[in-house]
């Protein structure tokens, strides 16, 4: 509790109306560059450039439509789909499988495992993109869906086992012990589990790892140069480039490429919010 | 006894299978790319042969000395740091406190705060660039038209466009930042306050020495993440000003980007990208000793 719902109270109403006053100014300052986007989008080209700001006076889904050709929507957004589904798909795995023996067993080599991957987190991407790009050409990893998956597990690891090792930590070693000595394996352990313990925090990193992935421009700008790998993303940077449609179509673009991840955050606000706030998440 | 032994390290064994998949990944696409890059930096070669000299720090000299491009990005995303990170904090602290309150709909409102810094940042640089567009289609130039003010070409401007990426990610993060407080907020105790009150505190005071002082967790966190995230910033610059006009607004990423893949200079590339990495390792050490020295101290 703060130091405002005290003298709320103490004061009855007056300061709660102003605040909440400037507070919905403000939030309509945040939303007025996606009302503008949207808006326009429904718009003709003529009354879109004279009148932005104004509701339409006609309907028009012709931007869209266009939009949906000129970026190939249906290709681009299947794209993304299938790099972000198999790139946290395998992340979850692998790094939570890394995780387990880390946090569980106590040697020399995990102990060093550990610092390798922490001091990982230290290695901003943007850092080493010139050798990554002499890396991914070198085993033709340009220019395929395997290739930035790969990639986007492997500079995402340091994070996520990072993430998981801290969780295994919390689970309780009674179970895992007597599943030890009625001789289970530790692969087994791992998996039967381990790794059904580990939801609560599989799910910041579904969340986070799928958010990063969905995103990324970077990586996909040099390593998904065909324009048939192209994710959304890129879709609206080289149609941007060209410049030669008209922005009411750019506009549609950009909202339909907006959309997917509006949705995504509405149904997962709780976990982006509560993975940010247990304080574990790398920028 | 040996017996015993061999079965310990088989039973180790068996479960660093587990960590196989992630070291390999991880080695390749994380730390193989920093030591490669680190080796590459200081010698001279050129991206096909691989006849190459050790050249000593003469890459790391030639980067900043040659041309002014690495020089004048560096100078740029110092100053973006810099100066959001200063409005971050003055801007965030003050809304977390107000949506921490009991005012109406602080659901929604956080919400709506904190969804710009969740969508692609390309794509937001190019939704704000036709914001800020000196076409009659310009959203904040039609407004200001409404006042008389002729249209302003805000990414036209060295310092306008400074001004502009500036603002983009106040909006973009100011929000995201207000979340990491608020829940530090959440995290104190309402006698402190109380206690404050008898004391004679009033609004002002107790949100000096009550609240600042016990915000400093979320806020050691939320600059350490507005520095090196202004320091890796690219995607915002790229969509809106380019780094223009002509290189007015150039951030690092952009200048070894050109440098390197674009250009051809590995070496030099290479050398900014391990100053780069430099730079924001010691702004996370500083920041991890003053956190470890702040908890200790409370202890």
């Amino acid at each position: 509790m703060s130091i405002t719902k005290m003298h709320y109270k103490d004061k009855k109403n007056v300061l709660g109306y102003i605040l909440t006053f400037v507070v919905l100014l403000a939030v309509l300052v945040i939303c007025m560059p996606f009302y503008y986007i949207v808006v326009n989008t429904f718009k003709t080209m003529q009354d879109a450039t004279f009148h932005p700001i104004s509701l339409p006076g006609r309907i028009t889904l012709d931007n869209y439509i266009n939009a949906l050709k000129i970026m190939n929507f249906f290709r681009s957004f299947s794209n993304n789909i299938i790099i972000t589904f198999f790139t946290v798909l395998f992340s979850v795995f692998i790094c939570s499988a890394a995780a387990y023996p880390i946090a569980r067993r106590k040697t020399k080599l995990n102990s060093f495992l550990k610092f390798y991957f922490v001091s990982g987190l230290m290695v901003p991407l943007q850092a080493i993109i010139i050798p990554l790009y002499l890396v991914m050409k070198s085993m033709h990893f340009v220019n395929s869906f395997h290739g930035i998956i790969l990639l986007y597990i492997g500079t995402g690891c340091a994070f996520n086992v990072f993430l998981y090792q801290g969780f295994v930590k919390t689970i309780p070693y009674d179970i895992e012990e007597s599943a030890l000595i009625d001789g289970c394996s530790p692969i087994r352990i791992y998996w039967s589990i381990v790794l059904p313990l580990m939801q609560p925090i599989t799910a910041t990193v579904i969340v986070y790892q799928a958010m990063i992935t969905w995103n990324d421009f970077l990586s996909a700008l040099l390593f998904l140069q065909s324009s048939k790998l192209q994710t959304m993303v890129l879709a609206v940077n080289s149609n941007i480039g060209s410049f030669a449609t008209d922005w009411s179509n750019l506009i549609c673009m950009m909202v339909l490429t907006i959309l997917p991840v509006f949705i995504f955050f509405i149904f997962m606000q709780k976990y982006i919010i509560k993975g940010l706030t247990s304080g574990a998440v790398k920028g | 006894m040996v017996n015993l032994k061999i079965k310990q390290i088989k039973q180790e064994l068996s479960y660093e299978i587990l960590v196989i998949p992630a070291v390999v990944l991880f080695t390749i696409f994380s730390v193989l790319p920093l030591l490669g890059g680190l080796f590459l930096s200081f010698t001279d070669w050129d991206g096909l042969s691989f006849n190459f000299k050790f050249v000593g720090i003469e890459n790391y000299i030639n980067a900043f000395t040659v041309s002014d491009v690495f020089l004048i990005s560096f100078e740029h995303t110092l100053f973006i740091a810099a100066v959001t990170t200063i409005l971050f904090t003055i801007l965030a602290i003050p809304l977390a406190v107000i949506l921490d309150s009991k005012i109406p709909f602080t659901k929604f409102f956080r919400a709506a705060f904190f969804f710009p810094s969740v969508p692609s940042a390309l794509v937001v640089g190019y939704m704000w660039s036709f914001m800020l567009s000196s076409s009659s289609y310009g959203f904040v130039n039609t407004i200001l038209g409404n006042f008389g003010i002729s249209p302003i070409n805000w990414t036209g401007d060295p310092t306008l466009a400074f001004l502009s990426i500036i603002v983009v990610q106040l909006w973009g993060w100011t929000g995201w930042h207000a979340v990491i407080y608020i829940a530090n907020l959440q995290s104190i105790p309402t006698e402190y306050y109380e206690a404050a009150k008898i004391d004679g505190a009033n609004i002002i005071q107790s949100f000096k020495y009550v609240t600042l002082p016990l915000l400093t967790p979320a806020m050691s966190m939320s600059i350490l993440f507005s520095i090196t995230g202004a320091m890796k910033i690219y995607d915002i610059v790229y969509a809106l000003t380019g780094g223009g006009p002509g290189t007015s607004t150039y951030v690092v990423v952009q200048a070894i980007l050109k440098e390197g893949i674009n250009l051809g200079k590995y070496g030099m590339a290479n050398a900014a990208s391990i100053v780069l990495f430099l730079v924001i390792l010691v702004i996370t050490l500083i920041q991890q000793k003053v956190m470890s020295r702040r908890e200790e101290g409370m202890t």
